[in-house]
């Protein structure tokens, strides 16, 4: 009535069981790489220089990015940035973008933008660095495997002490 | 009690491949092959159970049980994955939820229905 092991009949069910498998490891392999990707990528955020005039402040910023694994199918396509200094906040700043911000070629994520502050922010940027800027980065990141476009945010903070190359 | 052994040993083997599907829809955005692929897996997954066990009667309740099988063990491994991993992953541990987990085996349980049927319809026309 029922017949256990006769490989010819098997033969189908085996096969269907190897495609699902192999489908699967693939997933499996890419959600890894996706998920060190996220996990293992760290940023820098640096004041490269500060112009002050009378009416406004033009601050340098810029993001250097190191990924801990080769990631040549990732992009960033947004950089917001949120400022304090002290308890006065300067805003949230957003990296120009085209649809790509900055330079990414797999291993190392550099992009520059000029900010510029008028009024009572240009007054709390210009105590910095005497006062420390601490910074807040959301950083949205598209990560291409096969036809699929996975976004997601990275989140950074820190705090910048001085004006720095 | 031969026939009992026999079919819990079908139900062993028809939930592997089940549980690989189920697995695959929690890692669909990174699949190689496309969304619907799955489903069209599990009907030739379910067409093949009954033409391997040889009997319609018999094929349908190995597929039943089988599937049973596969959900406590995604339910199990759907634990652990929530256990041992943190931050994204967490997102992908809440798809792992038990009532995503239903829906997801009602709905392949049930293109795997499609393929015992066809199944049916295949044996009546060769005569197997």
């Amino acid at each position: 009535m029922i017949s256990l092991f006769t490989l010819k009949k098997l033969a189908l069910f085996i096969a269907v069981s190897i495609v699902i498998f192999v489908n699967l490891a693939i997933s499996v392999a890419r959600f890894t790489g996706y998920s060190s990707f996220m996990g293992d990528f760290t940023l820098n955020v640096y004041v490269t220089s500060m112009s002050k005039s009378a009416s406004s402040t033009t601050v340098m910023i810029k993001l250097a990015g190191k990924s801990g694994i080769e990631a040549k199918n990732a992009y960033f396509s947004q950089a917001a940035l949120m400022m304090k200094i002290g308890n006065k906040s300067l805003g949230v700043q957003q990296f120009q973008t085209n649809g790509i911000v900055g330079e990414f070629d797999g291993k190392t994520f550099v992009a520059t933008s000029d900010f510029t502050f008028t009024g009572d922010r240009m007054m709390a940027i210009d105590e910095f660095p005497g006062k420390p800027l601490d910074y807040r980065v959301f950083l949205t990141t598209h990560f291409i495997t096969g036809d699929h476009n996975t976004r997601g945010t990275m989140f950074f903070e820190g705090q910048i002490k001085k004006v720095e190359e | 009690m031969k026939h009992g052994l026999r079919f819990i040993i079908w139900s062993l083997i028809f939930s592997i491949p089940f549980l690989l599907g189920q697995l695959s829809i929690l890692f669909n955005p990174f699949s190689v092959l496309p969304d619907w692929s799955i489903y069209v897996l599990m009907i030739i997954l379910g067409f093949s159970i009954i033409v391997s066990v040889g009997d319609f009667k018999w094929g349908v309740f190995v597929n039943f049980s089988g599937t049973l099988i596969a959900m406590i063990l995604y339910f199990w491994i759907g634990w652990f994955i929530l256990k041992f991993m943190g931050s994204y992953n967490f997102v992908e541990a809440l798809n792992l939820s038990l009532s995503t987990g239903v829906i997801n085996m009602i709905f392949l349980y049930i293109f795997c229905l499609f393929g015992n049927l066809i199944a049916l319809i295949f044996m009546g026309i060769t005569g197997m």
